[in-house]
């Protein structure tokens, strides 16, 4: 673990740059999976065990 | 979830002669030249083909296609694939040269027409939100963003002061 901001700021730089040099079609699928993360957590908050497929009553 | 079948059902409407032509705006274009950026829908600017007798555009055609394929409306989206798409018409003339000078690219075989990275930005400045700001503030770090391009865009659609006032608060090289 680190503090240092400066390293840190320059990791998280590196990791959008590496991002966004992705093929368009490799980011949609990210954006994909962003989506269905979105919806189980908009679920989650309205209902926690249907998000978790469990049984409501 | 699936957008690339969203981006495939526009060129089916454009094959059907439903849309005379459209371009992806909103996080799903500017997803193209940054990193992915999270977003609740796809924000989609049409230009629907003018009738021959009526004066007036119908979007009615467009509905009734994507309702037989399955595909329901919630609110003024019309859900594709688990993704809320909204269909826009282009927002003044910035609009409809964002659509004229659109990007076509292939994705997983697909030809698919994005907004221009500088037509973005000049309409995330004219839009004005918070989140409008933040993605011009990337858009204008993006390696290839054609400043003078731009420059010629924001000009042209009078968009010099709000420039110039986005300048000022983010204390920007002009």
């Amino acid at each position: 673990m680190t503090f240092d901001l400066e390293r840190i700021t320059a990791s998280k730089e590196a990791r959008r740059r590496s991002l966004a040099a992705l093929p368009y079609g490799e980011k949609l699928r990210v954006l994909d999976r962003m989506r269905e993360r979105d919806v189980f957590l908009k679920r989650a908050k309205a209902s926690p065990r249907k998000a978790e497929g469990g049984q409501t009553r | 979830m699936n957008i690339v079948t969203v981006l495939r059902t526009l060129e089916d409407l454009v094959a059907e002669g439903l849309l005379e032509s459209y371009a992806i705006g909103g996080a799903v274009a500017a997803t193209y030249y940054l990193e992915p950026i999270s977003t609740q829908d796809v924000d989609v600017f049409v230009r629907l083909p003018t009738h021959p007798v009526r004066a007036v555009l119908d979007p009615t055609p467009i509905f009734a296609f994507l309702s037989e394929r399955g595909y329901g409306t919630e609110g003024e989206y019309v859900v594709i694939e688990g993704w809320p798409v909204q269909f826009l018409a282009p927002p003044g003339a910035l609009g409809e040269e964002a659509i004229e000078q659109a990007e076509t690219v292939e994705v997983d075989g697909i030809r698919v027409r994005i907004v221009r990275a500088e037509h973005l930005a000049a309409i995330a400045l004219a839009t004005g939100r918070a989140k409008d700001k933040a993605r011009l503030l990337m858009l204008l770090e993006y390696p290839e963003f054609n400043r003078s391009e731009f420059q010629a865009i924001i000009e042209r659609h009078g968009l010099g002061d709000a420039w110039h006032r986005f300048v000022k608060d983010f204390r920007l090289e002009p």
